[in-house]
């Protein structure tokens, strides 16, 4: 027998709530809504809940990190700086040393240079890290 | 018995409408999760092309201290020609400047090989030889690693097709909107009730996308800040690469200068020459990344 069109809107009415709302409406009365009520203020209660902990746990997580971002920040952008400033003058010795053929001048000057180069601040950093983590003072 | 059946038709009704109502504003917030997590995903999408076009901007800025150190390496060349010319002893080259016949033969071979590649006749990675580039690992180290970060983020960061399915699909779709649409009877029975029923089932399914938005949304923000982490440690080997290029680059001139006016007979300027090459040696040893992209 073909369903009438008033049939298949319940049909899917049916299909939609599943057979746990199918059987609800097919028994349906005045204190299964309530109780359906109840149980669905619970349930968004609990998605309430669920949403601010993932937000405030992201919260955390993201300003860790951010604070992390601005120690690696501020911690090479002074390193550098004043890396800069030392090779600069290291340099400025090394240009009249050589103009002056100036042995001792040019010694001074490469092994400031190479001193410098070859400490790697981005190897640095790692102890730096570290330390901090650990609050210890790093020796000089 | 009019009464309770007007009571009763009033219940109807009002559950009816009250069910209305309700799945119609879960379908709003189920539109206003969709956009929110379309216009986080968005900004995500332009923070991620920011991250690879960095990773690339670096990665150009090795090729080019690698050239620089290639041109070093053809200035090392000459010095090393002067000192041949300067006829020192090898015994003072070694002692006085740790300076080995073989070392002085590598810094030909490779001055040799250097300026070939600088003059575009050979690749790099063609010649085989150990150019500043290639020898020092820098370009291919920091490529691969950019590589492989920037697929892991890739597929960190941006929500996966699965989401998409699970956004644009079957479920939004039937959140409700077909049973909302006027459905007042069942079998029937008149289903106010029914229908105030199936809205609380379409708030859950909205509260439940809700949920899950946030959670993407959260990934997000944490993958992004991630990202911004490694931007500023990207930021560092930049500075760093900045600093190795000068460096290299007034090394190299000076050494330039002093073999323009330097005499190959006069025995005081070949020591100058050798110090000044031996210097220049050790800075184009000087490696800022290991295989695995650390800062060494």
């Amino acid at each position: 027998m073909p369903k009438s069109p008033i049939g298949k809107v319940g049909s899917s009415v049916a299909k939609y709530l599943g057979p746990s709302g199918k059987v609800i409406v097919q028994n349906l009365n005045p204190l299964e809504v309530v109780r359906e009520y109840v149980s669905y203020r619970k349930i968004v209660s609990e998605q309430q809940t669920e949403r601010e902990r993932i937000a405030a746990k992201r919260d955390v997580a993201v300003r860790i990190i951010e604070s992390e971002r601005a120690i690696i920040l501020d911690y090479f952008a002074q390193r550098f700086a004043e890396r800069k400033a030392a090779l600069n003058g290291f340099f400025d010795i090394l240009h009249v040393a050589v103009q002056e053929k100036n042995e001792h001048a040019m010694d001074t000057a490469l092994s400031g240079i190479l001193g410098i180069v070859k400490d790697s601040p981005l190897k640095d950093f790692e102890a730096f890290r570290q330390a901090r983590a650990d609050n210890r003072v790093i020796e000089i | 018995m009019p009464v309770p059946l007007i009571i009763w038709g009033a219940v109807l009704i009002g559950t009816a409408l009250a069910g209305a109502a309700t799945t119609a504003d879960a379908m709003d917030r189920i539109g206003i999760a969709r956009q929110r997590y379309a216009t986080r995903r968005k900004r995500c999408e332009e923070a991620m092309w920011k991250y690879r076009e960095k990773h690339k901007y670096v990665a150009s800025r090795f090729e080019e201290l690698g050239r620089t150190r290639l041109e070093a390496v053809a200035t090392l060349g000459k010095a090393v020609e002067f000192l041949d010319r300067a006829k020192l002893k090898e015994r003072d080259l070694f002692e006085k400047f740790d300076i080995t016949p073989a070392q002085l033969v590598r810094f030909k071979t490779v001055s040799v090989h250097a300026k070939e590649i600088l003059g575009g006749g050979i690749s790099a990675l063609g010649s085989g030889v150990a150019t500043a580039a290639a020898a020092y690992g820098l370009v291919g180290t920091l490529a691969s690693a950019s590589t492989g970060t920037a697929i892991s983020t890739l597929s960190g960061a941006a929500a996966s097709n699965a989401t998409l399915a699970w956004l644009g699909g079957g479920t939004l779709a039937a959140g409700g909107g077909g049973v909302a649409a006027g459905t007042l009877v069942f079998g029937g029975l008149v289903v106010g009730p029914a229908l105030l029923i199936a809205s609380f089932f379409a708030q859950e399914t909205a509260g439940d996308i809700e949920n899950q938005v946030q959670r993407h949304i959260a990934e997000m923000d944490f993958d992004e800040a991630k990202k911004q982490k490694v931007a500023a440690g990207l930021d560092a080997v930049l500075a760093r690469v900045a600093e190795l290029k000068k460096s290299t680059i007034k090394l190299r001139i000076e050494l330039e200068n002093l073999l323009s006016s330097a005499s190959p007979d006069n025995e005081h300027d070949a020591y100058l020459v050798a110090k000044t090459a031996v210097a220049l040696g050790q800075l184009l040893d000087v490696a800022i990344l290991d295989k695995d992209g650390r800062g060494i």
